[in-house]
């Protein structure tokens, strides 16, 4: 018994860790794969176009895809 | 990607001058629902909140980056200017402008709204603090502004409750709905004519609305004739920087030993609770011996982010930079600098995102390149657990000593950041002119409601680390410490036999020169994701380790009685440089668009830690 | 970015000023005299007349003045791009002609950075930058 709850919260820590320490384009991708073949199935479609459509969308627009970046690149500035 | 999202509500644009009370006014508007994009930095960051309107509608309630024109010196004015163009993809142009305005300060902030209303958007002028406006004989005539200029003018105080209350009533969709721009915002970038014309609308506006510069307050002349003294206002920073280390170990002490008592008894409770076995194993010695005994240092945190917060509220903090311009000049960083520096201490990732205020690439690289040696907060539990195991709590004179040693950490990391800027200064050709052209705002009491609201964002970001990275980091490497489990024949405690004894072994032939045992070396190595880990990781292994019945033993003590002097102290040192953030690396990358600098930067900060822990093992070694 | 960098250079001649007898000399010998000069000239108040045209810079502590207009020609013949941003900064913030300023502290030894007053805000500026910026001594 014990040892079934501990090999559960080994694994989603696992899961949990390597979610939260890739890399913002890496999990964006990751819910777009998600989004994706959840599209051709008929199930979990509510939180398809609620929940994940939102996550998809602050992962899209955080900082990582901040387009305001372009205008002025520190590598065009260098001399 | 854009699935099915409800007819967008209407979005709304906040935007000022810096220190025009902006981000008050964005408090008072959406109260605590608001999401600061992954960092909180001082407005560098993206901040939306959310409103309801009178019929229920949501309202998205946008705070720019403060600005002092349309046309961009730096990258955090750039993103202003571009999100009101509708520039920034994914982001349409706002529906309306909330422009504000400090009352006091009309000029600077008026030019700016002429400005913004060229852009033809829906806009709103909010003029702001007219509470001291008025007390100090600030007289505008509000229609009149509002008649010239074209947009509604409402008077606003977003320090006083209910100070916003006809703002909010101005931003009602119903209000401004009819003025909504159909075309996008168009703008070009001014010519000498245009800025001329600019000036003349600018000083005929402020003629007709009647308004005068302010008598100069005697209190803010005063103290800045204290404040900005050379010699005066540097032993006052001197004096009040030691004051907020002194204070995060005293006032921190009582409600400490609360939570750790706390700690303790919870653990000694889930461990006779449960029977023995493996999950009475995971929580005691990994969960509560390591995400717990992290959580202890949740009040010098807190104590950390008050000092630093009322500090910034104060006006106090461009001051600062002004006094230590000459210093940072002289090693070749910008006076501008000093603002992303102090919040590193906070954490270095919103630092390096806010030396984007910087102007000048050169610059700006030199603040990212030494951003991570201001000791930031997740290197507090560390510093705080060795220095309370290893620094007897002495007084010497009136200062205490453990608050000594950990203002001199603090010292030797704004040392070495001095010292790496003069480097890099030598290998970069060329001088160029670096601007600091900072403004010093009037001086204010902190408000209480925005320090409260900082500090509340402040704990449930630590509380959401421990909960999250740094509990389940914990928990895998409980796991790596407890299996594969010892032969039967085992004399030693089981972790040396486990996958995290055999790699601490490997590491230590890496570490022993600069005198880190096994443990110290597993430590280290889950501390790369997130450095409080590695608090929660000498606490597992510990807890591990421990043969017989010494297990609820307090990790404190435990170390001051197995590691020398010398080990601690090299530790110490050792996390004064240490990369030992790969967040931090990753924002680097993003920010300088390249691998280089992070590579470069994770190699010296490798090279100086190693450095000074092994100098620092040796000289201690041989001394005590 | 503005495209003019000629921003108001016509609007202050002053004789008496150490770059209209330094103009002939090459750029490269200019630049090193001219800090020199005009700390020199900030150090003593002889020699400039009341109603002269001079760099913000050289006033001190205490001083009040009205600003003539903005010309940088100091030390930024190289950076034309950012001699221009700095101006256009400098009007943004307030440093326009007729606008009154007044120095209200300045550091040790040489006297950078300082601290200006100018359309009732307050900034520090470096020595370079208040040197773009014209004044006249107000009477």
């Amino acid at each position: 018994m014990q040892n079934t709850i501990v090999i559960l919260l080994l694994v989603a820590a696992t899961l949990f860790s390597v979610w939260k320490l890739m890399p913002a384009r890496r999990r964006l991708q990751v819910l777009l794969a998600l989004d994706a073949w959840l599209a051709r199935r008929d199930f979990l479609q509510d939180w398809r176009t609620g929940a994940l459509a939102r996550r998809i969308k602050t992962a899209g627009s955080g900082c990582a895809g901040c387009a305001a970046n372009v205008g002025i690149r520190p590598h065009s500035r260098r001399r | 990607m854009d699935a099915a999202v409800a007819s967008p509500s209407p979005r709304i644009a906040l935007v000022g001058v810096p220190n025009c009370g902006k981000t008050a006014l964005f408090n008072r508007l959406t109260g605590s629902h608001q999401k600061v994009a992954n960092y909180p930095g001082v407005t560098v960051e993206r901040r939306e909140g959310e409103r309801h309107a009178a019929d229920g509608k949501a309202l998205r309630v946008l705070d720019l980056p403060g600005t002092y024109s349309m046309n961009p010196t730096t990258l955090d004015e750039a993103i202003t200017r571009d999100v009101l163009l509708g520039r920034v993809a994914g982001e349409a142009a706002p529906d309306l402008v909330v422009c504000v305005v400090d009352a006091v300060h009309l000029p600077i902030g008026l030019r700016l709204a002429l400005d913004v209303k060229r852009l033809g958007l829906a806009m709103v002028l909010a003029v702001n603090r007219m509470d001291v406006a008025k007390r100090r004989g600030v007289h505008i005539d509000l229609a009149r502004l509002s008649a010239e200029l074209g947009v509604p003018v409402i008077p606003t105080v977003a320090v006083k409750r209910g100070g916003a209350d006809a703002l909010i009533a101005a931003i009602e969709p119903t209000n401004w709905q009819a003025h909504r721009r159909v075309a996008a915002p168009a703008w070009h970038a001014p010519t000498a004519e245009d800025a001329e014309q600019t000036q003349n609308d600018l000083r005929a506006l402020l003629d007709a609305v009647g308004y005068r510069p302010p008598p100069e307050s005697r209190f803010g002349n005063n103290l800045d004739r204290v404040l900005l003294h050379p010699l005066g206002g540097m032993l006052v920073l001197a004096v009040v920087m030691f004051l907020m280390f002194q204070a995060v170990f005293s006032w921190a002490e009582a409600p400490m030993g609360w939570i750790e008592s706390g700690m303790a008894v919870l653990g000694e409770w889930v461990g006779s609770a449960l029977p023995e076995g493996p999950l009475n194993s995971l929580l005691v010695d990994g969960v509560i011996a390591g995400a717990g005994g992290v959580l202890v240092f949740l009040p010098q945190i807190i104590i950390l982010f008050f000092f630093i917060l009322a500090l910034e509220d104060s006006g106090y903090l461009p001051r600062a930079a002004y006094l230590l311009d000459r210093l940072m000049g002289s090693v070749g960083l910008s006076g501008r600098a000093f603002i992303p520096l102090l919040s590193s201490f906070a954490c270095a990732i919103p630092g390096i995102m806010a030396a984007r205020t910087i102007p000048g690439w050169r610059d700006r690289l030199t603040t990212i390149m030494v951003a991570p040696l201001m000791t930031c907060s997740a290197r507090l539990p560390v510093y705080a657990l060795l220095i309370a195991a290893f620094i007897p709590s002495e007084s010497v004179g009136v200062f205490n000593l453990q608050g000594l040693v950990m203002f001199g950490l603090y010292a030797a990391g704004i040392l070495s950041a001095l010292l790496v800027a003069w480097v890099m200064k030598l290998f970069t050709s060329g001088k160029l002119h670096s601007p600091l052209l900072l403004e010093l705002p009037d001086y204010q009491w902190p408000n209480a409601s925005n320090l409260l609201l900082g500090l509340w964002e402040r704990v449930k970001i630590f509380l959401a680390r421990v909960g999250g990275i740094i509990l389940a980091l914990t928990i895998i490497l409980w796991f790596l410490s407890s299996y594969p489990a010892p032969p039967a024949d085992a004399t030693g405690p089981a972790i040396q036999y486990s996958f995290a004894g055999r790699l601490g072994a490997a590491l230590e032939h890496v570490f022993a020169p600069i005198g880190f045992n096994w443990q110290i070396s597993i430590a280290l190595v889950p501390g790369l994701a997130a450095r409080e880990v590695a608090v929660s990781s000498l606490g597992t292994v510990y807890a591990l380790s421990a043969v017989g019945d010494d297990v609820s033993g307090q990790l404190e003590p435990l170390i001051a009685s197995s590691w020398s002097l010398a080990t601690a102290c090299s530790l110490l040192a050792w996390y004064v440089f240490a990369p030992q953030c790969l967040s931090t690396l990753a924002v680097v990358k993003r920010e300088t668009n390249s691998w280089r600098y992070p590579l470069i930067m994770a190699g010296y900060l490798f090279a100086l830690a190693y450095l000074a822990s092994f100098i620092t093992y040796r000289v201690v070694g041989a001394w005590s | 970015m503005p495209d003019d960098l000629s921003i108001n250079r016509e609007v202050c001649k002053y004789p008496e000023s150490p770059n209209a007898n330094l103009s002939h000399l090459h750029p490269a010998l200019r630049n090193p005299i001219l800090p020199l000069v005009n700390s020199l000239l900030a150090s003593s108040d002889s020699g400039i007349s009341p109603n002269a045209c001079i760099p913000l810079s050289q006033l001190r502590q205490g001083d009040a003045a009205v600003v003539s207009g903005l010309a940088d020609d100091t030390a930024r013949d190289n950076d034309k791009a950012g001699s221009a941003a700095l101006l256009a900064r400098l009007r943004d913030l307030g440093f326009i002609a007729g606008a009154r300023c007044e120095v209200m502290a300045r550091m040790w030894l040489g006297g950078d950075p300082m601290v200006v007053r100018v359309g009732g805000s307050t900034f520090a500026l470096r020595r370079a930058e208040a040197a773009a910026v014209r004044v006249s001594r107000a009477a």
